[in-house]
């Protein structure tokens, strides 16, 4: 479960990004979140993600309030959410295979399982020929790739991703929609960043619409 | 702990980021320092020992031209027996039926001449000089002695003379103390040097990471992880500048106790009354060489300790 309450940001420049922004997402639920360019669609991500902590209101994660969580609480938390960056944020020096294994690695899974899950998501992603090469040599499509794959690898319980489609093309959708089903279909609730209404109109699900710090929420027609 | 079963597939480049080539010279010549303010140490306590072989309950009688027989006139009555005796005869006469003893003896030459040994550099047998004996008492009780016996040992050998004042005693454990206490607080600067040199090798490290510790720690890393990631590096360079620095400290040190050697071969050292911890830490040279694998393991500490304070500190302000 998901849970904003009363969540306002503000930069220090009186930029007000959020302003008193109320939601909830049961577990298991599937949303797209739209909003025109520099809206503060990434930036709400990276709150529900806990890296930023919003100037006033309450955030629920997992159902755990998160407000006044210790640094253990939110570093469990994170091990249990996947989020693909709109910049991929993928490490430079680390090969394909490394940089999609962190977050079992960072979890202490034994080897074996890292080897095996990897694997068969590198198989997934097609990029098994590339798996010992570096970032900087692959096309933005297949960096987004990595990025998902990473983000999926360890079965997340909740799945942020910043517009993870806009550098694949129409098959490769295609295939990441219906992985995205059947993580949600196991249970992870998917908040998905998108300025691509024909995948929304392909795909209904409930809507969160950001605009001018109001969030707005449209259940799917 | 978390740790990492392939710790070079997180991204974090350390060998990078903390390279060893300003942080192992300088923290060579920190346990350099620290080796010699040790050493000084004990130098200064190899001194005051020697020089107190007099210890609180020890007193000291030099009878001056020991084998001259005592003239009738200085006999009491009670010891009119022992006309025919020597001076150095009645006095150990006296001291073996007194009671407040707890045991004297009486130097050899050879023990005289341990003892002169700094200053003669030859045995004093070879000057012409009138030796007088040398007794040491060591009491059952703290000085000084009786009246009864002062007396007694006076009126039998009337130019006996009876060293019991502590004075030299108390000046030259002042002193040791003293220079003990300035190498401490020289170790004590030396430490924070050391800690201050590997703080800001660490935080340059940080920065130079930054990036990659955002991701990770994103992804899911703990500040443990990352701080034992970085805590592991500062410790193995801080040990193998601590292992570089007492190696070369090795030749001074042993060049230190060569010179220390003639004052170091007291049979009366427990009788050191002022023993402080410093003592039992650097009482011979065999511990003093035990440093030499401390220093390192020391430094390890150090390097881990600092390093992990600095990253839990800078994660906390990242995010
Ligand atoms: N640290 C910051 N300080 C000040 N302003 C910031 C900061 N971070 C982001 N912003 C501003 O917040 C706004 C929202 O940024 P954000 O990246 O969330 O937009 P977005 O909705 O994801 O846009 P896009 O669709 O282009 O990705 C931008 O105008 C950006 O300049
Ligand atoms: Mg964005």
């Amino acid at each position: 479960m998901i849970q904003l309450d009363g969540v306002s940001l503000n930069y220090k420049n009186d930029i007000t990004l959020l302003d008193n922004v109320n939601l909830h997402i049961p577990q298991g639920g599937f949303c797209w979140l739209t909003g025109p360019s520099g809206v503060g669609k990434s930036t709400l991500l990276r709150l529900l993600h806990l890296e930023k902590k919003p100037s006033s209101g309450l955030i629920t994660i997992l159902d755990t309030p998160t407000n006044h969580a210790r640094r253990s609480t939110i570093c469990r938390l994170k091990q249990r959410i996947g989020i693909v960056y709109q910049d991929f944020k993928l490490i430079p020096n680390l090969t394909v295979f490394d940089n999609i294994a962190l977050p079992l690695r960072l979890q202490n899974i034994d080897e074996n399982t890292v080897q095996r899950s990897n694997a068969r998501i590198l198989e997934w992603i097609g990029l098994e020929h590339k798996k010992y090469t570096y970032p900087k040599t692959l096309s933005g499509g297949e960096q987004q790739r990595v990025a998902i794959a990473r983000a999926v690898i360890h079965r997340p319980n909740l799945l942020l991703a910043d517009e993870p489609t806009n550098a694949l093309d129409e098959y490769q959708v295609k295939r990441l929609m219906d992985l995205f089903y059947d993580l949600n279909d196991l249970g992870c609730t998917i908040i998905m960043a998108t300025h691509n209404d024909a995948l929304i109109r392909q795909f209904p699900a409930t809507r969160l619409k950001l605009e001018n710090g109001r969030l707005w929420v449209n259940d799917a027609v | 702990m978390m740790l990492f079963k392939y710790k070079t597939s997180d991204g974090l480049k350390l060998h990078r980021a903390l390279p060893g080539q300003f942080l192992i010279p300088l923290v060579a010549a920190m346990t350099f320092l620290a080796a010699l303010s040790i050493a000084g140490a004990y130098a200064s306590q190899q001194l005051a020992k020697r020089w107190s072989a007099g210890a609180a309950s020890t007193i000291i009688l030099q009878i001056p031209m020991p084998n001259e027989s005592l003239s009738s006139s200085n006999q009491t009555t009670t010891l009119s027996t022992t006309a025919t005796k020597t001076k150095i005869q009645s006095v150990i006469a006296i001291l073996s039926t007194s009671k407040e003893l707890d045991s004297f003896h009486q130097m050899t030459d050879k023990e005289i001449d341990e003892l002169l040994a700094p200053w003669l550099h030859e045995s004093i047998q070879s000057f012409a000089l009138p030796i007088p004996a040398i007794i040491e008492l060591h009491l059952k009780h703290d000085p000084p002695l009786s009246i009864t016996l002062e007396k007694t040992l006076k009126q039998t050998v009337p130019d006996i003379s009876i060293e019991q004042s502590n004075f030299w005693n108390q000046r030259l454990n002042a002193l040791a103390n003293s220079l003990q206490t300035s190498a401490f607080l020289a170790l004590i600067i030396v430490i924070s040097v050391a800690a201050t040199v590997i703080a800001l090798s660490t935080r340059t490290g940080l920065m130079q990471c930054k990036q990659t510790i955002e991701i990770l720690h994103n992804l899911g890393a703990s500040d443990a992880y990352i701080s034992f990631r970085f805590a592991n590096r500062s410790a193995f360079l801080a040990s193998v500048g601590g292992t570089i620095g007492s190696v070369f400290s090795v030749p001074l040190l042993l060049f230190l106790t060569y010179l220390s050697l003639p004052f170091s071969s007291d049979p009366n050292w427990q009788a050191l009354s002022n023993a402080s911890w410093f003592y039992f830490l650097i009482t011979t040279p065999f511990q003093l060489f035990g440093l030499f694998i401390l220093l390192p393991i020391c430094n390890y500490f150090i390097g881990w300790i600092t390093t992990t304070i600095i990253v839990y500190f800078w994660l906390r302000r990242l995010t």
